[in-house]
């Protein structure tokens, strides 16, 4: 069967294109309410910082960790009632994101709203936890050194921040 | 928005699953009970706004350049 393929003109991260079956699909999230699909685009030189680009707001990108690669068994924090709400039977099916706040100095990463997205239907949602995720001490890196790189920084978990 | 008056112990209905029931009013405080799948996100409004506003506030800053993350671009 032939791909289809979109083609995104994204004000925030350029021009992409993304295959239908990849795009993830939300009901709207918190503050954005129309923004129901969305690319997922890995930084091309390694940090660990990606983009969620909304496919219907050219101007909505959000940036996210796959938080996996901070703790592999952090998706064993999630209660039936949460994988439920992607349609997940248990914690291997889904992957969980954290929007990452570059505007702030360090840069902070939300664990109390963590996305939870399955990966075979590609149902997302944003979780609104009453406890935020544990990680322990984490750190993200920003990708190799590279002037012309963009903003992609390290990023120091509780455990390794000062106060 | 549409406003109904309820007793304690009165109740509404959202769709074919959720229901609202008033529990009891004392002074300014309203209790209410909230019969809903699990599955169903609830929260308190000010709740919502501060997952809201940290959703924008990270969306605000400053994008990578155009073409930095064309990953399917270069499938072309």
């Amino acid at each position: 069967m032939r791909k289809r393929w979109l083609k995104i003109e994204h004000e925030k991260v350029g021009a992409f294109r993304i295959q239908e079956h990849e795009i993830l699909r939300f009901d709207g999230i918190p503050g954005f309410p129309d923004a129901r699909r969305f690319a997922l685009l890995a930084h091309d030189r390694g940090g660990q910082v990606a983009w969620l680009a909304c496919c219907d707001d050219p101007a909505l990108a959000l940036p996210v960790v796959n938080l996996r690669a901070l703790r592999p068994d952090v998706c064993e924090a999630l209660t039936p009632d949460e994988l439920a709400a992607v349609s997940a039977e248990d914690a291997s099916c889904v992957d969980l994101f954290g929007i990452v706040n570059l505007r702030h100095a360090p840069p902070r990463l939300n664990l109390e709203a963590p996305l939870l997205v399955h990966g075979q239907t590609r149902r997302g949602v944003q979780l609104i936890r009453e406890r935020a995720l544990d990680l322990g001490a984490y750190q993200i890196g920003g990708g190799r050194p590279d002037s012309d790189r963009v903003e992609s920084p390290d990023i120091e978990g509780p455990g390794e921040q000062s106060g | 928005m549409l406003v109904l008056t309820r007793r304690p112990q009165e109740g509404i209905r959202i769709g074919p699953d959720v229901r609202i029931v008033v529990l009891g009013v004392s002074g300014d405080y309203v209790r209410l009970g909230i019969e809903a799948p699990a599955s169903k996100s609830i929260l308190r409004d000010e709740v919502f706004a501060r997952v809201a506003r940290a959703n924008s506030e990270a969306a605000g800053h400053a994008q990578p350049r155009h073409g930095s993350l064309t990953r399917e671009e270069k499938r072309e």
